[in-house]
């Protein structure tokens, strides 16, 4: 998204998300697996408020892993802001599911597509995908594997929306490309959600914004989220927002605590 | 418990469970004893490891014993282990995987990630004071609890092991390994690579463990 999309769109609403390459992929001269994307806007019928945003973990195990997890959060974000189009609104909640998964299936069905275009295995391509929707003052989320998103009303508190799907052991998690994996998708349908603020995240960064002290999955910490979104506010435009958050994953403060690719994705809803 | 607030990182769980019958007394208990020894220096040179690997060992001959409780490494008492007696291993055997049972609980409760256990059995005997009963719920338990993923239960068969008892209580996708003599110090530094890879690992990796054959007979 460049920052001329982003003036055009709305004045109340900034997102800005980067995707950088963990340590361990430096070293083995691997691509940076995660992926990160967003849409959003008031033109062509969209309300105003209108948020989509998608976040995708390629796996570590997967040869084209980087490529799912690109499609992945393409296709998805693609397919729900068609269909949100073509919804009259005001979109009932049992409508909105029906987007969610539909952008799930996209995604899965790209996977598919690629797979067979290539002649490879869909595993080839295996990627979490963590999927929201905000319109009209309602909020749909959906997640396949493990990541998170993280919301606050009031900006006095952050709450995690979804659970991590994980498997019994650290290292295991669940794909988009596994049989059946739309419909094991864990998903929420919030009516009357007005979230001052929403962050993604892969799993890269999860020992930092989210306290696990209480046990896993843990609460979103909040020194992390305010600080993260008070600095977001402040930043004159996109590109400053965009290398500032870019800059920040890759720092110290970052990379001596995970060796894995990092995303972050930070929406400003409302301004205040 | 006061380990998990302090080091709230994922585990990595492994139990060595140490044959010392009679056989070994001499030269093999002493190079098990270096070996045990040369894997806690080798952990204790991998950051990460040292926060994550947690090792248990129980000693067995006709009888068996905790030698040491689960811990990481910086935790794990030195070892002098004496050989004598005979062998009796279903027993042994189920204390492994029921303390690998107990530290997954007590890992869910105090909210701390885990990686799949192992279990590392060392043995230059066979089970001569099992009853074939004993012999056979315990084969169906390791197999039940390895193929499952519960575990992943790896024999090392050392001098005169009788290869062929061992196979056929082993899981048929993991058959007793041979060790190359008495080099205990190779299989040790080999776990410790081990152990070091399966801390690593991210959601989604598919670890593979370091080529064995620094340790293997052939």
């Amino acid at each position: 998204m460049s920052g001329k999309d982003f003036r055009e769109s709305s004045g109340t609403m900034r997102v800005i998300g980067a995707s950088v390459r963990g340590s361990r992929h430096t070293r083995s001269g691997q691509p940076c697996q995660d992926s990160v994307r967003w849409r959003f806007g008031s033109s062509d019928g969209l309300c105003g408020n209108t948020l989509i945003v998608a976040v995708a973990d390629g796996a570590g195990s997967a040869p084209h892993s980087d490529q799912g997890s690109q499609a992945a959060a393409n296709a998805s974000t693609d397919a729900a802001f068609r269909l949100l189009r073509q919804y009259p609104h005001p979109i009932s909640p049992e409508a909105l599911r029906g987007i969610l998964i539909a952008s799930l299936s996209a995604a899965r069905k790209e996977l598919s597509a690629i797979a067979r275009r290539e002649k490879r295995q869909i595993n080839a391509y295996a990627t979490t995908l963590l999927v929201a929707i905000h319109t009209h003052g309602a909020l749909a989320v959906a997640q396949i594997g493990d990541g998170g998103i993280a919301a606050s009303r009031d900006n006095t508190g952050y709450e995690l929306l979804v659970a991590p799907q994980r498997g019994e052991y650290a290292n295991e998690t669940i794909f988009i490309t596994r049989r059946a994996s739309v419909a094991a998708a864990q998903t929420r349908i919030i009516p009357n959600y007005r979230p001052r603020s929403i962050a993604m995240f892969t799993d890269g960064i999860q020992s930092l914004v989210l306290d696990a002290r209480d046990g896993p999955p843990g609460t979103p910490h909040p020194p992390f989220f305010f600080g993260a979104f008070a600095w977001l506010k402040k930043q004159p435009d996109d590109l400053h927002s965009y290398t500032g958050l870019r800059d920040f994953l890759r720092s110290p403060q970052v990379m001596t605590r995970t060796d894995d690719d990092v995303t972050l994705l930070l929406a400003v809803l409302e301004q205040g | 418990m006061i380990e998990f607030v302090d080091n709230p990182e994922p585990r990595c769980p492994c139990v060595l469970l140490l044959d010392v019958s009679g056989s070994m007394t001499g030269p093999p208990i002493a190079a098990l004893n270096e070996g045990v020894r040369v894997f806690k220096e080798q952990v204790l040179q991998d950051n990460l490891a040292s926060l994550r690997a947690e090792v248990a060992i129980i000693a067995f001959n006709h009888n068996h014993s905790v030698v040491q409780e689960f811990a990481t490494m910086n935790g794990v008492a030195p070892l002098y282990l004496v050989a004598g007696g005979g062998t009796r291993m279903a027993p042994a055997i189920n204390e492994a995987l029921d303390m690998v049972e107990r530290r997954k609980q007590d890992y869910r409760d105090n909210g701390i990630s885990y990686y799949r256990p192992m279990v590392i059995m060392i043995t230059d005997g066979y089970p001569e004071h099992d009853t074939p009963e004993a012999i056979g719920q315990i084969t169906n338990r390791i197999r039940e609890q390895d193929v499952g993923r519960h575990v992943m239960f790896l024999t090392v068969a050392v001098g005169g092991a009788d290869m062929q008892r061992l196979t056929v209580m082993m899981p048929p996708a993991r058959p007793p390994q041979r060790l190359a003599g008495l080099d205990f110090a190779a299989l040790f530094q080999w776990l410790s690579n081990s152990m070091s890879a399966i801390s690593q690992s991210q959601p989604g990796d598919l670890v593979r463990l370091p080529n064995p054959d620094s340790w293997l007979e052939y």
